[in-house]
């Protein structure tokens, strides 16, 4: 429905060239903010409805693996567009909608961790003495010649494990991990998102991979590492 | 360099930076058997979440209907979230009774004193609701116009859908407004109490002469359009030139060759002009031109006789009538 399109006749003498999802997102949110600012929502209704299905699949699996529950996640998911309506006026035009979502996504999702106050992170902060000064180690200890996890673990232990540890990380390497590996974003646009420099994103990224290392380590019964 | 091969591997660097890995992965050995090792460790990552598709994109799929229970969630909850975005104390938060009391005394007595206004505040609603849903029709209008090289929805010259109405069947049949924005609420249409629909242009295109007319009357809603205009004898639509003078659209007049709008009982109409703004006019006629809105210059309805001229047409108003005929 949102693609239909209306062929041109010899009677109306007009043609449709572009429909919503011909689109940009900076397009879409554009349209809906000038109706949701002149209190017409329904208007504009169109324009959010394709946004939302246009993020619908990335966003939710964003947060999902962010927040390691389907249900919060799809919580966290609705409560992303519903910031969308209440904040497309701060919405600065010129600039990129995707970032700009990813923002308003990691705010409900940090949200969401505190009020559900399931966000333990025991076995992750088990040894918590290495800081971003000591990421160095991380490759020396990831390029070891160590046998990796992949060769002594089965594969859906492996994956379950990994699933829990990472919805485990404390939010800021949550994030960092999340949007980097995850969801294959570049540094600087994980770093445009986050609100911090590139430096600090690299930093929280090799933070979360030995912390992950670390607790892979200690899940595993002594002597086989 | 070591530092790099993690963003390498995940395709994090940017382009130059990428590039010099890669050149210094060809001259170094070492950094090759470094780079092997990491990409082997990286697997502990891999969640093994493959998206529940053959493209194996590392994406979840998000639970069936997401995006529709999103919308109905947010405009749920639009209705009644303020826009403002809400922090501190709740509107009762740090209330004691004693402050209840005296707030409420304080609100009594303003309402008393402002009570007269409040009666005048009911009309005045009434107007901006009206106003409100032109707005919504300009935001549609203008819309159109970017993504059709600035030209408004056209009013054949002939044909069953030369009339001025044709506006609403556009708009509503691409999306860019609901049909009961069409209706204002103080307009006689509302009054009317059936539920005001919108026909799509191929149902006016193929109507049967008796339905034709009937369809023509009310598909423009409670508003009226501009009709075209006449310039060395060709008829054309008007181009959005976001003139702040030019009444793009306005409260209908009350039948097709009406001289003012009956949707505000005579008092006045609101007239959409072609920058978007929206405003009040107790005449019909525009201040500084002169130009009277539902008639052209030659005190007709029809066509404008230039580019500057506008009629705003009832919803069955045609644009080509004998007074303006075209030069040949």
């Amino acid at each position: 429905m949102m693609s239909q399109t209306v062929a041109r006749t010899r009677a109306n003498n007009y043609v449709v060239s572009r429909t919503w999802s011909d689109m940009t997102d900076e397009e879409l949110l554009l349209a809906y903010r000038r109706s949701a600012v002149s209190g017409q929502d329904a208007a504009g209704r169109p324009a959010f409805a394709e946004l939302v299905r246009r993020y619908e699949r990335e966003l939710y699996s964003y947060l999902r693996r962010y927040l390691g529950d389907p249900a919060l996640a799809e919580d966290a998911f609705q409560g992303t567009f519903l910031q969308v309506h209440l904040k497309c006026d701060q919405y600065e035009e010129g600039r990129k909608v995707r970032p700009w979502l990813y923002t308003i996504a990691t705010n409900q999702a940090i949200d969401s961790q505190r009020r559900n106050k399931r966000h333990r992170m025991m076995s992750l902060d088990r040894r918590n003495h290495q800081d971003d000064e000591q990421i160095g180690t991380l490759i020396d200890l990831l390029i070891s010649d160590e046998a990796g996890p992949a060769d002594r673990m089965e594969s859906e232990e492996r994956r379950d494990w990994i699933r829990e540890a990472v919805s485990q990380l404390p939010p800021t390497l949550l994030s960092a991990v999340t949007l980097i590996y995850y969801q294959g974003m570049k540094y600087r646009e994980a770093a445009e998102i986050l609100d911090v420099p590139v430096g600090t994103v690299k930093s929280r990224l090799h933070a979360a991979l030995l912390k992950l290392h670390e607790a892979w380590k200690h899940s595993q019964p002594s002597g086989e590492t | 360099m070591h530092d790099q091969l993690l963003g390498y591997l995940l395709g994090a660097l940017e382009p130059s930076e990428q590039e010099e890995v890669e050149t210094r992965l060809l001259e170094d050995a070492q950094l090759q058997d470094a780079l092997e090792r990491l990409r082997e460790k990286l697997a502990l990552l891999d969640d093994g979440c493959e998206g529940g598709g053959a493209d194996g994109d590392g994406y979840f799929e998000p639970p069936s209907g997401l995006a529709a229970r999103t919308c109905k969630y947010v405009a749920t909850r639009a209705a009644v979230t303020p826009k403002a975005p809400a922090c501190g104390l709740s509107p009762l938060g740090g209330w004691r009774v004693q402050d209840m009391i005296v707030g409420g005394g304080v609100f009594l007595a303003a309402c008393m004193l402002i009570f007269p206004a409040i009666a005048h505040s009911l009309s005045s609603a009434r107007i901006t609701s009206c106003q409100n849903n032109l707005r919504a029709i300009g935001l549609a209008m203008g819309a159109y116009s970017d993504f059709h090289g600035g030209q408004f929805p056209f009013v054949p010259e002939r044909g069953p859908l030369a009339v001025a109405g044709v506006y609403g069947p556009v708009l509503v049949d691409l999306r860019l407004i609901e049909g009961p924005t069409l209706v204002c609420p103080t307009s006689p249409l509302a009054d009317q109490g059936s539920e005001f629909v919108v026909p799509h242009l191929v149902q006016v295109v193929e109507a049967s002469a008796a339905d034709l007319a009937r369809l023509q009357s009310r598909m423009g809603g409670s508003y009226g359009y501009t009709l075209g205009y006449y310039v060395d004898g060709r008829y054309r639509g008007h181009h959005n030139q976001g003139r702040a003078q030019f009444a793009l659209m306005a409260d209908a007049p009350g039948e097709p060759t009406g001289l003012h709008s009956v949707n505000h009982g005579g008092a006045g109409q609101n007239v959409l002009f072609e920058d978007l703004h929206v405003a009040w006019l107790k005449q019909c006629r525009l201040t500084g031109c002169g130009d009277h809105i539902y008639v052209n210059g030659l005190g007709y309805v029809g066509a404008g006789i230039d580019a500057n001229d506008a009629v705003i047409g009832h919803s069955s108003a045609r644009p080509v009538t004998f007074q303006v005929a075209p030069a040949e």
